[in-house]
């Protein structure tokens, strides 16, 4: 339930804007000149924000469509990510987005034309293997359409682009109208997963494992390419039975067929990221747990990590003949 | 939990009074500059700034000498062009006309009242040109409070004392404490919500038990210090059935280094467990 809604002045009159507005006729709406006044000040607490954020509608300005980190590569084509919201309605222990964000407020930018136009730029200047869009960078890329209408506006875009490819990366069981429309080969729905008993405890709010895996099995017996996305990896008191049941599930529910790819991800934070998240969540088990520093980053240690990925990796190999695997740094979702 | 605090915020004696007796608070012994009063068992602190910007500003200042994590309400009487007298608002949005600047308290709690922006001037005006309150302290106070708390816990309460029809001349100080006790249950209700969330961030802040124990038992250098405060964090969520302090003195250990190695070590072969899933 959005009880606020901040508005940038330069958004008010856009259709997309009016429709959120109208569509919360009992919220308290403050105009406001950029959403960063709002967003950005610091000493905002994200943790107290997450108890009630609000809505800010605003405008995109400039860098719409951003060049990827190689590492977030799904297949061999150049990758990019655009970011139509920032922030998410989950509140995953391991999330990026509370240690990067001053605020827990949900900006959902309404230009959604300037962003198609910078993606067709992108593909102009694009070469013969396909490029890749992520769109769940700094968001869910389902889990608040029924806001945003993302997917309805992007998914048929993208259809008729066949030298694209859009990854919605999600943990959301909001799948309706995805399920209205015809499948596009080029528009891959991609899961992330933990096992049952972490994302219990440390992906607050998210839909249960289980109904993630049935949404998953439904959109992939309608034609969509699904991909599965094991990271952050966790370590924790019987992860090995834990992700053997997930990934046996998975193979129970979805043809191997239907899968585009997986990709595995250590738990990784930079340092500073991390310091802030646990100052937020002290009591929290999963950030109080054996982490330690290596360069940059907090993280298991190398010889741990290298025991997750490789027993992860022999079960999705086992389980989904001639899967393709890649392996990245986790951001969000 | 402990308890949490709030700073009122107040410009006049007139506008305090109502709150000073409600609250049964007493002068409290603050020094030079600013009168103060206080019921620390309520947790509650009132400074009077006086009026205007600078004065909220100090008088914020004078108050967080106090470190407890205390959240802050400015108090006090505002100008509208149409709302009626006694009309309660929160502030949804500081404006400081002068500097231009805004500020947006995150409103993270259930509002007791309606909202509105709050536009501080430095001259009390009678025109009201825009569907805002008038006032002269918010910004001051909102701009050094939020240097000592998180912004979900500084805010601004407003009542309508004077409007096109009722210019601001006709208000006494009897009328003026009026208004301010009539709006108390609704001040009660703010001060609720932002206790709660003042006792929260102190929570966050409490030394982890036995730290002082281990402080005595040997000498640890300032890194030392910090990485022990760290680790017996750690302790108390990863293994809260075993005492630290007993495990340290059945190890045995000789010296600071060997109390942090030990538990480093101890702290990295234990997996965090999760029950059953979903
Ligand atoms: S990890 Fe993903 S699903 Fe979880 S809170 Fe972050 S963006 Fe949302």
């Amino acid at each position: 339930m959005i009880e606020t809604i901040y508005i940038e002045d330069d958004v008010e009159a856009h259709p997309r804007a009016r429709r959120l507005l109208d569509r919360f006729p009992a919220a308290r709406v403050i105009p406001c000149g950029r959403y960063t006044e709002v967003f950005n000040p610091a000493a905002q607490s994200f943790r107290l924000q997450k108890e009630n954020p609000a809505l800010i509608l605003a405008r995109k300005r400039g860098n719409l469509v951003l060049e990827a980190p190689p590492e977030l590569g799904i297949g061999e084509g150049p990758g990019f990510y655009f970011s139509h919201m920032l922030n998410c309605l989950y509140d995953c222990r391991y999330c990026f987005l509370q240690g990067m964000f001053r605020s827990a407020h949900y900006v959902l930018f309404v230009n959604f034309e300037d962003f198609e136009a910078a993606i067709d730029d992108t593909l102009t200047d694009g070469g013969e293997k396909p490029s890749y869009f992520f769109s769940g960078y700094d968001c869910d890329s389902l889990a608040l359409e029924s806001l945003s209408g993302f997917v309805e506006r992007f998914v048929p875009f993208f259809a008729v682009r066949p030298g694209a490819v859009l990854e919605l990366r999600t943990k959301s069981v909001a799948i309706r109208s995805l399920l209205a429309m015809t499948p596009s080969p080029n528009v891959v729905v991609a899961f992330s997963f933990t096992p049952a008993e972490a994302a219990a405890a440390i992906e607050h709010g998210a839909p249960r494992v289980g109904q993630r895996v049935r949404a998953a099995a439904e959109l992939a017996a309608a034609g969509w390419p699904v991909g599965l996305r094991l990271d952050p990896l966790l370590w924790y008191d019987g992860w090995r039975a834990g992700y053997a049941t997930l990934i046996d599930g998975l193979a129970a529910a979805i043809p191997a067929a239907a899968i585009h790819s997986a990709s595995l991800g250590p738990l990784r934070f930079p340092s500073k990221m991390f310091q802030r998240i646990h100052r937020m969540y002290p009591e929290d088990a999963l950030l109080s747990g054996p982490l330690a520093r290596r360069d940059d980053f907090v993280s298991y240690s190398a010889a741990r990590e290298a025991e997750l990925v490789g027993f992860v990796e022999e079960r999705l190999r086992r389980a989904f003949d001639d899967i393709a695997v890649f392996f990245f740094t986790p951001r969000a979702t | 939990m402990p308890p949490g605090r709030v700073h009122l915020v107040v410009a006049l004696r007139t506008e305090a009074q109502p709150l000073i007796d409600h609250f049964s608070m007493l002068p409290a012994s603050s020094g030079r500059g600013f009168r103060s009063f206080a019921n620390s068992d309520r947790g509650l602190a009132l400074v009077l700034s006086g009026v205007g910007r600078a004065a909220a500003a100090a008088a914020v200042a004078h108050l967080a000498r106090d470190d407890t994590d205390p959240a802050w309400l400015n108090i006090g009487i505002a100008g509208h062009r149409n709302l009626p007298i006694g009309a309660a608002r929160l502030a949804h949005k500081v404006h400081c006309a002068s500097s231009a600047r805004s500020w947006y308290p995150p409103l993270v709690f259930e509002i007791p009242c309606p909202t509105a922006t709050v536009r501080t001037v430095d001259r009390a005006t009678r025109d009201f040109p825009t569907d805002d309150l008038y006032e002269m302290e918010a910004a001051g106070f909102y701009e050094i409070a939020a240097r000592f708390a998180p912004h979900e816990l500084v805010h601004s309460f407003k009542v309508v004392s004077d409007n096109r029809a009722r210019p601001a001349e006709t208000l006494t100080a009897d009328s003026v404490g009026s208004l301010i006790g009539d709006s108390l249950e609704t001040i009660n209700a703010l001060i609720e919500p932002l206790q709660r969330l003042s006792a929260e961030l102190s929570e966050r802040r409490v030394e982890p038990g036995g730290l002082e124990r281990l402080l005595q038992a040997s000498h640890f250098t300032t890194t030392q210090r910090r990485q022990l405060r760290r680790l017996l964090r750690r302790w108390s969520v990863v293994c809260p059935q075993v005492d630290a302090v007993d495990w340290v003195a059945f190890k045995a250990l000789p010296d600071a280094g060997s109390v942090i190695a030990s538990m480093q070590e101890h702290l990295e072969g234990v997996a965090p467990t999760f029950g059953p899933g979903g």
